[in-house]
């Protein structure tokens, strides 16, 4: 009886260890805002065509999103080494396009080193401090919360006049 | 001739009244010890199934069930019964109260290292044994960290820190061999520590950056409840082992402004739910069993052939 105590607690001490193996991160490993598009006529939300956004002082000036189909959100991730972090968006550049119009959108925030898990690892949350934007298309930017976590959520929502033939 | 039986009737009969009750008195037997008397009392009682069970009972194996009740089990037939009569010379608790205080180690951790976990020490724990059935504990322990996750994207660190379980464990196999246990029970755990993630590199692909930084080192206070089920055997001599396994969350944590910490001394990685132990053990008796002796068959014999002999065998006086 013993002997079949001992193999057990042998069997039972393997298998506990191999069922502790932890899951994969299942938030974002960095905390990237999440932008949505909303209709500053119906504040419903929308989906944009030919719409391109790219980085202010990106290397290579490269493209974050262009998009000939439709989009309804976009991820925006900051600068970790700066303080703020602009973007340009740009409509109307797909090839059927009139004439290309553009909006500057700046977040500025402050980073917050954080260990979100160990999976997850460690990252910075950005607690945006000010938002800034030009308004050719763009009517207003509205944020749900203004601590950007890596919990994938959209706290940006960013309205746009649907008069204008970029929207549909 | 009608008249003298008449009058010598009455006489009879007035020395009869007055004659028997005085002899009666006085009569006295000698016994008679023939091979008869020798087996009569056997003869008499051949057929008295009190006695019959009784041998029936010697010949038995007997175990005490949950309630205290002393179970016979016929060896030839398999039958069981339960002898109502000596129910009350068994208590309930085979064991004494205060029964025996082990004193173990737990070195789950450290044997986890092995296979390359990089967090935890062990603890050493108390128990007392109360009945061999409600087993109330407590456990000290030292906790340390230092993981580096295979993605290399930073360092956690968590100095020695102690913690504290208290709790009770309930023996399933109270009445039987105290060389093994079966238990489950509930505990509550605590710890003081600190924690610091260090070397953080953190890529941005589409800026083409790469920042580095570090987590100050923050202090955080948890506490937890666990529930856990195991067993134990005996080894040798007074040496057991144990092994535990448990169900714990986190009832309390300190709030912290850079993030929460991957390891809570005692609890382990705050992803996992589950945990275990493995401890050695050293058991230090303090009181043997309460069980009594169960009356011999013959003892419960004696009694009715000495008062059959006792009538039988009268001196005269």
């Amino acid at each position: 009886m013993a002997l079949k105590f001992r193999h057990i607690l042998l069997s039972a001490t393997a298998l506990l260890y191999a069922s502790c193996s932890t899951d994969g991160c299942l938030d974002n490993g960095s905390a990237i805002p999440l932008a949505t598009f909303y209709s500053a006529e119906t504040r419903a939300k929308i989906s944009l065509s030919g719409i391109e956004i790219r980085g202010l002082g990106a290397p290579n000036d490269s493209v974050l999103l262009s998009s000939f189909g439709s989009v309804q959100e976009v991820y925006l991730p900051m600068r970790s080494t700066q303080q703020s972090t602009s973007w340009r968006f740009t409509y109307g550049s797909g090839a059927t396009s009139e004439a290309e119009v553009s909006d500057i959108v700046t977040f500025e925030y402050t980073s917050i080193p954080y260990f979100a898990s160990e999976e997850c690892g460690a990252s910075y949350r950005y607690k945006i401090t000010n938002v800034g934007h030009t308004t050719n298309v763009i009517t207003e930017i509205e944020l749900t919360d203004s601590l950007i976590t890596n919990i994938d959520i959209s706290t940006i929502h960013i309205y746009f006049r649907t008069g204008n033939p970029a929207a549909q | 001739m009608r008249r003298r039986i008449l009058i010598i009737s009455i006489i009879t009969l007035l020395t009869a009244t007055f004659m028997v009750p005085e002899s009666t008195g006085r009569r006295r037997m000698n016994p008679v010890t023939t091979a008869a008397t020798t087996t009569q009392a056997i003869n008499e009682t051949a057929t008295d199934t009190a006695r019959i069970n009784a041998k029936r009972r010697a010949q038995s194996i007997s175990y005490l069930d949950n309630n205290g009740r002393t179970v016979y089990r016929d060896t030839i037939t398999g039958d069981e019964w339960i002898d109502s009569t000596v129910i009350a010379r068994v208590p309930k608790m085979e064991f004494p109260l205060l029964e025996s205080v082990s004193v173990g180690v737990n070195i789950f951790d450290p044997l986890m290292r092995l296979f390359g976990q990089d967090y935890g020490v062990g603890d050493i724990w108390g128990e007392v044994s109360l009945h061999n059935r409600y087993k109330p504990f407590v456990a000290i322990g030292l906790g340390y960290a230092r993981h580096r996750p295979s993605s290399d994207q930073y360092i956690y660190r968590s100095p020695l820190s102690m913690y504290f379980r208290i709790g009770a464990n309930y023996n399933f196999l109270f009445n039987s061999n105290p060389a093994y246990s079966v238990f489950a029970g509930v505990a509550y755990g605590c710890s003081s520590f600190s924690y610091s993630v260090t070397d953080v590199s953190l890529n941005s692909p589409y800026w083409d950056e790469t920042a580095h930084f570090d987590i100050p080192r923050q202090h955080a206070t948890a506490g937890w409840i666990e529930v856990q089920a195991g067993l134990r055997v005996k080894v040798v001599g007074p040496l057991y082992a144990g092994w535990s396994v448990c169900y714990h969350n986190i009832l309390h944590q300190s709030k912290t402004k850079h993030g929460g910490p991957f390891y809570i001394p005692g609890y382990g990685n705050v992803s996992n739910s589950f945990g275990a132990s493995f401890s050695l053990i050293y058991k230090f008796g303090i009181k043997s069993p309460n069980k009594t002796a169960l009356p011999d068959v013959d003892s419960i014999e004696t009694p009715l052939t000495g008062a059959a002999s006792e009538t039988d065998n009268t001196p005269e006086q």
